[in-house]
């Protein structure tokens, strides 16, 4: 075997291997950032819904309090508040726990018969602006892929009908 | 061969040797085996998202359209505190009496007399209940309590692979602005 035959030398080589991994690293990011779009999806589309609910459940309170004659703004103090669809005054005090899923796909405060945790947490806040006004935030929380997620909506409820 | 000879083919140019090939052709074949597995993982992937995607877009439509349709609708008797309704009823001032329910995985309108589905073929709702309150009425009395509607869904993109389907399981509440018969009291 001769050993003048001329292979590739160790600068061409190198050179292969960087332009390759230059045209393989984005493809290989790109992929890897497309494993979790799907869960991402679903998890906002969830947090839409979960938010909103809280929102609806405060401006429920509020028009029964017109109903019944009371001031707009009775039992709904300042504070962070956790509570879910049939919520009625009063409700309990946000603990940063996560909402269960339970019978009929219904989401829970509190573990019950057949229930499932879920990766959300929900605070509702009330805060009162001025004598007519109520800003009511209702944030859901929940982690994925090891990152903290949020999603917030505000929504202002006056004394008004 | 004679013109090969002819020309007095040197043997001092070396092509590979079969070992040299052999290992070549093996290490390419590691590198295309791995990177084929890779795309088609990233094929699947790219299925379950844009299915996602269907399942997002449907659920939304659906859900704002009911929901506009309950915030300005009288909503009488339809109490399901237990989440166990699956049929709606709402009459709207201006479409009439609208009912919602589902067949075969789609969600269905009923207005007027005709029945419209609202859902795409490609999802798949295997659930829609919905969670009623404060909707006890008699002919001048209200319950004194703000109408409010639980939506609950569960859909997935109809796919024909199993594990390109993920399962959402939707919830949100809207409550009626119609307060005509509360006032009256």
């Amino acid at each position: 075997m001769c050993f003048d035959s001329n292979g590739f030398t160790l600068v061409e080589a190198l050179v292969a291997l960087t332009i390759l991994s230059v045209a393989i690293v984005p493809a290989y990011a790109l992929s890897t950032s497309s494993v979790g779009i799907a869960y991402s999806i679903r998890n906002n589309v969830i947090a839409a819904g979960l938010a909103q609910e809280g929102i609806e459940v405060i401006r429920a309170t509020r028009d029964s309090n017109w109903f019944v004659g009371s001031a707009f703004d009775t039992d709904l103090a300042d504070g962070d508040y956790e509570l879910q669809w049939d919520s009625i005054p009063p409700f309990s005090i946000y603990q940063d726990r996560f909402l269960y899923r339970g019978i009929q796909g219904k989401y829970r405060i509190n573990p019950g018969s057949s229930s499932v945790q879920t990766i959300y947490k929900r605070k509702v806040s009330i805060q009162k602006i001025s004598s007519v006004e109520l800003m009511i935030t209702s944030e859901i929380l929940w982690t994925e892929r090891n990152r903290s997620r949020s999603f917030k909506v505000e929504s202002h409820l006056f004394d008004w009908k | 061969m004679r013109l090969f000879n002819s020309h007095k083919l040197k043997n001092d140019q070396h092509g590979f040797s079969l070992i040299e090939v052999l290992i070549s052709v093996f290490v390419f074949s590691m590198i295309v085996i791995a990177i084929g597995g890779i795309f088609t993982q990233i094929l699947a992937l790219q299925r379950r998202g844009a299915g996602a995607q269907k399942v997002q877009e449907n659920t939304l439509f659906a859900l704002e359209l009911m929901a506009r349709e309950i915030r300005v609708s009288k909503i009488d008797n339809q109490d399901a505190p237990l989440c166990d309704r699956t049929t709606l009823t709402i009459v709207h001032p201006v479409n009439g009496t609208v009912i919602y329910s589902t067949s075969g995985g789609l969600i269905q309108r009923q207005a007027g007399g005709t029945v419209t589905t609202i859902t795409s073929a490609d999802v798949n709702f295997s659930r829609l209940n919905f969670c009623v309150l404060g909707t006890t009425v008699t002919a001048t009395v209200g319950d004194q309590k703000q109408a409010r509607v639980g939506i609950i869904m569960q859909a997935s993109s109809r796919a024909t692979r199993p594990e390109d389907t993920l399962v959402f399981d939707l919830e949100t509440t809207v409550i009626s602005r119609d307060n005509a018969i509360e006032f009256s009291n």
